[in-house]
């Protein structure tokens, strides 16, 4: 329960919003799905202000971005062009599973990052995209991912702070994520987000004969592989430079599972062994990048 | 004997049904699908106050102080009841008939707590939020004791006693010994072991576990009481055993049975754990105390830890078989963990034996239970009762027996399973806490279930081929009994009354919950009466009105209370045709019904003109008829289960393909509800096998009471499910039909281990297979083959 | 706090405690069709549809619905005249206890709005947040697939034209996902 919670606001522009959240100070809050926080016991926040009405739920791809403002929910994420698009399938993934229907049907991307959980799946392939954080009080400022997930995006935004969208650069590229729960919809055990880019010689999607050994085991001109589920924040893995510009055989996966595997080391999860999930965390990231390749050569994977 | 009466008047109607035996609609699904106000909590009461239950957060302690002071001095506060303030009577929570037996020894409250999540106190508010506001007030010093969180260790001399109260007792003969926390001990041996051990060409041995797992009834307990104008207790409960209910509240809050109205509304689901007193002593007790309207509710969280589970067990089995494949020994040796209370906990165990061992000849059998106190979550009923975990590894021994022999499992099943016109010791051997009933097969159809389950999937050509690449596929199966109804002890009742239109009341004890048992029901008395179902108006379980039921336990309503409604259904019409007899100076013998009238000799009457006659005309009197049903058998529904599996040899996770249940349960009285609870069963099971499990902490509490981690599968976990209902005839059910309901939660744990062998080679014997496990059985595997 | 929205059509005022979960207040004014399940948001028995969309009503403060529209079943069809969603899950059998039905029934009503001839798939993912104990799901996913053939014969029901084609497609679906190493 929100005990001290009197009013809400429902400004319909952002800078309404915004500066409803600046008066308020620190006893004002954002609410957007509202999944996170109508169950939440904060005993401090006085105000909500909903920020749905703002308008800021469109999610429009471009041809040197794309943008996701704050308020698309999770299934808007599926039911998006974003669904056809293999650079951002990292996203439409994550948010597939986001939880059961009904949360994917409230919670935001705003929301999501907002308040990362552990487990949560958004922010994990917004990690492995390199979005951009757009975010507004009386004036705009945009924070790479990487460092807001420096520590824990509450911490960096101060109070006032709205984050209002979340730019992807274009890649060309392919991206996948994959989790690895009891169910489908489970909190991830571990997670892995990779987006990738494959050597200019082979161009996306075609394939003449010439080319189709190479497309076979193809190489990456660009690795980044995310993880999340197994630490308290989602965390990019390291020192995957050497798989660049090789060629993808099956030592390639291993090498890239094992190097995963020496990296990870699992918080406690009562419902599973830290060892399990790091081992699994390996081949999440394998498979991820095998599913990468495979959207990126046009053919049909089930999300 | 009344059963031959019935035999005989079944005869006549095994051909021509118009509403037995057809997938009729349920009853009352457009209300629920049009959300009308059905559920317990649907209805509103003046001036009614929320209760809340304290509970504690030690597995074992003695409560030293407790001071309720403050809480009741808290504005809005209206009762708060602990072990100082109400009357102490042992009594078991378990809805089972009298005399129960399980152990008395559960109080109201008591000085004493024995798990994570027992009562300590309860308290009624103006709202829900003032009555755990008051529980916080509420002061309790405890004295720790040593928690008992192994069941292993129960027995040995030195481990802390959980019952040490004197009071606590059994009120049937049993072997009871709280001293040694054995709550439940049976055991029996037909034959010699010894002697069918050393006949064996084969012996197969193993211990196998079974995991602590919930029901999860999307409706959680809830009980409103409040007082009637006459003063009397009304309990509105979300109940399988509301006449249980009423029995036992009477005892507990020391008032008269006749000043206890038990009303069950529609029920959330149940599957077995709303077979207990969990909520309604407590509430009534308010009740009484306030004189006010109480609620009192279970959070998801308090589902999971304060109500009841399935027991977990060790089973450790022992199985000698001749070359030939035929079966010289079986030796099952239980282990039941019965947690902090003894609820079930002989049922249950006995049931291992019961409803396991007959399914396959043996000269010799042996059969050892001991049901063990521990101060962990408590055990009770659930669907499959004993038989879900015991058919894990009898079905997985089973497997590897048929390995051994060289033999296909399928063709090892059906040398060996008992069927029609056989019978086992096991049956008398083995009752619900007394000896059994002998029994002779009187139907069986697992030859047909095995042969149709193996063709649709394709069991022959698709067995063994696991394939390559990190994802394997295999192929198992199981083969299960169950019962219908405990026999000599159930009894089930009905009365019909007949209205001046030609339609009937049906008034019946038996609770429908959900399971669509008041349709059920429905088709028996209309097509006796040869009448469309809808001028058959159910009315069930309030305990003011209908007549007495056990309830809905142990697979009997259809096949117990079902005989019991068409014994009163034959009475009526006997009744109506002497009226039509009457009215038209015929001779009754000579008139029958047909399409809702009296015909024969002549004459064609329709019903209406009888129940007006009737109730209008001359010799008014009110058609009716009351009829009770005890059966002499439980006879077994069979079932074959097949399950293909794919195991994902990289990170373990099995992955439920397709699912074929062939089930014989005699006739299907209505094929679409018998199919719909084959399903539900089916994918409890599945999901029981695969995710579910209690996570404790090293001072037992439960880590994960909750869905988000607890997980129930959803549709997309969902693998296809195909029921095959393989129809025999049951001469002693109404219309050849036997129970359906239990049977098929217990197959997916056996045949979906036995699909991972076939898969991957590793034979798992702990359910849940989690991927974790899986994976840890295939990499120890990997190491011990050198790869 | 004041609260201002349309439930089923009807114009409410209410007055709310501005903590109070639209579950609460929802069942308070009487419409009872919307179940607690488990509270927690993962079982859909709260099910309403917002501005047509559903959403879990126990994950939403009564105080986000200013302006809204809410349906709950009651406001879809009644016994008399039923919506064929409603009329589809009757037929398939896909209520047993009926204490999921409701959020069901929501669900499927919010999917079909936004997707008429959905595949198995998209019908199982749009139903994964609502948990039912009783079914197996089997007959459910009939109702489904009854109600999409309903609805584009406006509301006739022909048969159970759903029957069976929910095991084939999940049957393909399983085979696929297992071949492509896509387990969850
Ligand atoms: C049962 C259940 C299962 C779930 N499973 C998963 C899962 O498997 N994977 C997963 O990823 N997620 C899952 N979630 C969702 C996740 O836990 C969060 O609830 C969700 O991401 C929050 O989004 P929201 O839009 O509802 O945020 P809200 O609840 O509205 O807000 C959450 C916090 O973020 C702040 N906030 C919101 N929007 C902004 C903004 N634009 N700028 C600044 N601050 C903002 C709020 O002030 C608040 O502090 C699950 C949730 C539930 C209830
Ligand atoms: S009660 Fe809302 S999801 Fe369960
Ligand atoms: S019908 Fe009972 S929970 Fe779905």
């Amino acid at each position: 329960m929100l005990d001290q919670l009197t009013d809400f606001l429902y400004p319909t522009t952002v800078e309404e919003a915004v500066e409803a959240l600046a008066k308020a100070g620190g006893k004002a809050l954002p609410l957007a799905g509202g999944t996170s926080l109508a169950l939440s016991r904060n005993a401090r926040v006085e105000v909500l202000v909903d920020i749905t009405r703002l308008g800021l739920d469109r999610i429009d791809v471009d041809s040197d971005r794309i943008e996701i403002q704050c308020c698309a929910t999770a299934h808007g994420i599926t039911r998006s062009s974003l669904a056809d698009l293999p650079e951002a399938g990292a996203l439409v993934d994550a948010a597939q599973v986001s939880g059961p229907s009904g949360v994917r049907a409230a919670m935001t991307m705003g929301g999501s990052l907002a308040q990362c959980y552990p487990w949560s799946d958004p922010p994990v392939a917004l990690l492995a995209l390199e979005a951009k954080v757009e975010i507004t009080r009386k004036t705009k400022r945009t924070v790479g991912i990487t460092k807001l997930l420096e520590q824990h995006p509450s911490k960096a935004l101060t109070p006032g702070d709205l984050i209002t969208a979340i730019v992807l650069p274009r890649s060309g590229g392919a991206s996948a994520f994959l989790k690895q729960g009891l169910t489908v919809t489970d909190d991830a055990l571990a997670s892995a987000a990779v987006s990738i880019r494959i050597d200019q010689g082979q161009e996306h999607g075609k394939k003449s004969t010439r080319r189709k050994k190479k497309a076979e085991a193809p190489q990456l001109s660009h690795l980044r592989v995310a993880l999340g589920g197994l630490r308290p924040l989602p965390i990019l893995a390291t020192g995957l430079e050497d798989l660049v510009g090789r060629p993808m055989d099956d030592a390639w996966y291993e090498t890239l599972a094992d190097l995963i595997r020496s990296q990870v080391r699992p918080t406690e999860d009562a419902r599973a062994p830290s060892a399990y999930r790091r081992t699994v965390a390996g081949v999440l990231a394998k498979r991820a990048v095998q599913k990468a390749v495979e959207r990126w050569k046009g053919e049909p994977t089930p999300v | 004997m009344t059963n031959k009466v019935d035999n005989r008047q079944a005869a006549p109607w095994t051909e021509d049904w118009n509403v037995v035996n057809r997938p009729v609609e349920k009853i009352d699904s457009l209300g629920l699908a049009t959300g009308v106000p059905a559920f317990t909590d649907d209805e509103t009461f003046k001036d009614m106050l929320y209760g809340a239950i304290l509970t504690s957060p030690h597995a074992h302690a003695r409560i030293r102080r407790i001071d309720v002071s403050k809480a009741e001095a808290l504005a809005g506060v209206h009762a708060v009841l602990f072990h100082g303030n109400v009357p102490r009577v042992p009594h078991t929570t378990a809805g089972q008939s009298y005399p129960e037996p399980s152990a008395y020894d559960t109080f109201m409250f008591d000085n004493k707590v024995r798990y994570v999540g027992d009562r300590v106190a309860a308290v009624a508010a103006e709202t829900p939020e003032r009555a755990l506001e008051a529980c916080r007030l509420i002061e309790v010093e405890y004295e720790e004791l040593e928690p008992l969180l192994d069941p292993r260790r129960a027995m040995e001399p030195g481990a802390p006693v959980i019952h040490d109260e004197p009071d606590a007792t059994v009120i049937i003969p049993m072997d009871y010994d709280p001293k040694r926390n054995l709550a439940a001990h049976v055991d029996f041996e037909i034959g010699s072991i010894e002697q069918g051990l050393a006949e064996a060409d084969v012996h197969l041995e193993g211990e196998f576990e079974t995991q602590y797992a919930q029901h999860c009834p999307i409706e959680p307990h809830i009980t409103i009481s409040y007082l009637d104008e006459r003063g009397r207790v009304v309990i509105r409960t979300s109940t399988q055993v509301p006449f249980h209910v009423r029995r036992i509240v009477a005892a507990c809050c020391q008032i008269p049975v006749g000043r206890i109205r038990v009303i069950k509304p529609r029920i959330g689901g149940g599957f077995g754990v709303k077979q207990e007193i969990l909520l309604e002593d407590v509430c009534a007790m308010l009740t009484l105390r306030t004189g006010r309207p109480v609620k009192i509710e279970y959070s998801r969280s308090e589902e999971f830890v304060s109500s009841r589970t399935r027991h977990p067990s060790i089973i450790q089995l022992d199985l000698g078989l001749k070359r030939t494949g035929e079966m010289t020994a079986i030796k099952m040796d239980v282990l039941l963990n019965t947690g902090a209370y003894g609820s079930h906990a002989l049922t249950v165990g006995s049931n291992c034996g019961a409803k396991v061992l007959p399914l396959y000849r043996s000269p010799n059998v042996a059969f050892n239970l001991n049901g063990v106190y521990t101060n962990l979550p408590v055990g009770g009923a659930y669907r499959g009762y004993g038989a879900t975990q015991a058919s894990f590894p009898m079905e997985c021994l089973m497997d590897e027996a048929a390995e051994a022999l060289g033999m296909d499992p399928i063709d090892l099943r059906l040398k060996n399973h008992i069927t029609t016109g056989q019978t086992s010791d096991v049956f008398k051997a083995l009752g619900e806490g007394r000896p059994g009933v002998e029994m002779i097969i009187g139907s069986c159809g697992l030859d047909e279930c095995l042969k149709q389950g193996a063709d649709a999937i394709s069991w022959r050509e698709r067995r063994g081929k696991p394939g390559d690449g990190p994802i394997r596929r295999g192929l198992g199966l199981a083969a299960l009994m169950q019962g219908s109804s405990i026999p000599e002890i159930d009894m089930g009742a009905a009365f019909i009354k007949m209205n001046e239109d030609g339609s009937f009341n049906l008034l019946v004890g038996a609770t429908d919950l959900g399971t669509g048992s008041d349709t059920v029901l429905a088709q028996i008395a209309a097509e006796v009466l040869t009448v469309d179902l809808d001028r058959i108006v159910v009315k069930s379980s309030d305990t003011d009105i209908t007549p007495f039921d056990v309830g809905a336990y142990a697979s009997s309503t259809t096949y117990l209370s079902g005989m019991a409604v068409k014994k009163a259904a034959a009475r009526v019409r006997r009744q109506i045709l002497e009226v039509a007899a009457k009215m038209k100076n015929k001779d009754p013998d000579d008139l029958s019904l047909k399409d809702g009238a009296v015909v024969g000799a002549g004459i064609e009457v329709p019903l209406w003109q009888v129940g007006t006659h009737s109730l209008y005309k001359e010799d008014q009197f009110q058609i009716a008829a009351t009829a009770s049903h005890v059966t002499h058998k439980s006879p077994p529904p069979f079932a074959a289960h097949f399950a293909e599996v794919a195991v994902d040899t990289e990170t373990g996770h099995v992955q439920v393909v397709r699912y074929v249940a062939a089930v014989d349960c005699g006739t299907a009285i209505n094929p679409q509800l018998a199919e719909g609870q084959t399903e539900g069963a089916v994918l409890n099971g599945i999901s029981y096998a695969l995710t579910e499990q209690y996570l404790f902490d090293s001072a037992g509490r439960m880590k994960n009471p909750h869905f988000r981690d607890y997980k129930i599968f959803s549709t997309v976990d969902l693998p296809s499910i195909e029921t095959i209902l393989v129809p025999t005839y049951e001469p002693t059910g109404p219309y050849g039909a036997k129970s359906v309901s239990e049977i098929s939660i217990n197959g997916p744990a056996p045949a979906i281990a036995n699909a991972i062998y076939d898969a991957v080679g590793v034979r798992l014997r702990t359910i849940p297979f989690t991927p974790d496990k899986v994976l840890a059985a295939i990499e120890a595997q990997r190491k011990s083959h050198g790869t | 706090m004041k609260l201002e929205l349309t439930v089923n059509g009807k114009p409410c005022h209410w007055d709310i405690e501005p903590g109070a979960l639209l579950l609460d207040v929802l069942r308070e004014h009487g419409y009872t069709s919307v179940k607690r399940g488990c509270g927690e948001g993962v079982c859909g028995a709260c099910t309403v549809l917002v501005d047509g969309k559903r959403q879990n009503s126990c994950l939403l403060l009564a105080g986000q619905m200013q302006g809204r529209t809410i349906t709950t079943v009651e406001g879809l069809g009644t016994i008399d005249h039923p919506h064929p969603i409603q009329k589809a899950f009757v037929a398939a059998g896909a209520v047993q206890c009926g204490f999921c039905t409701p959020g069901m029934v929501l669900a499927t009503k919010a999917l079909l709005d936004e997707t008429p001839e959905p595949t198995d798939e998209e019908i199982r993912r749009a139903l994964d947040g609502n948990l039912c104990r009783c079914t197996g799901y089997v007959k459910i996913l009939d109702a489904v697939h009854i109600s999409v053939d309903a609805l584009k014969t406006g509301g006739q029901h022909p048969d159970q034209a759903g029957r069976h084609k929910a095991h084939q497609a999940i049957e393909e679906a399983m085979d696929q996902a297992t071949k492509a190493g896509d387990t969850p």
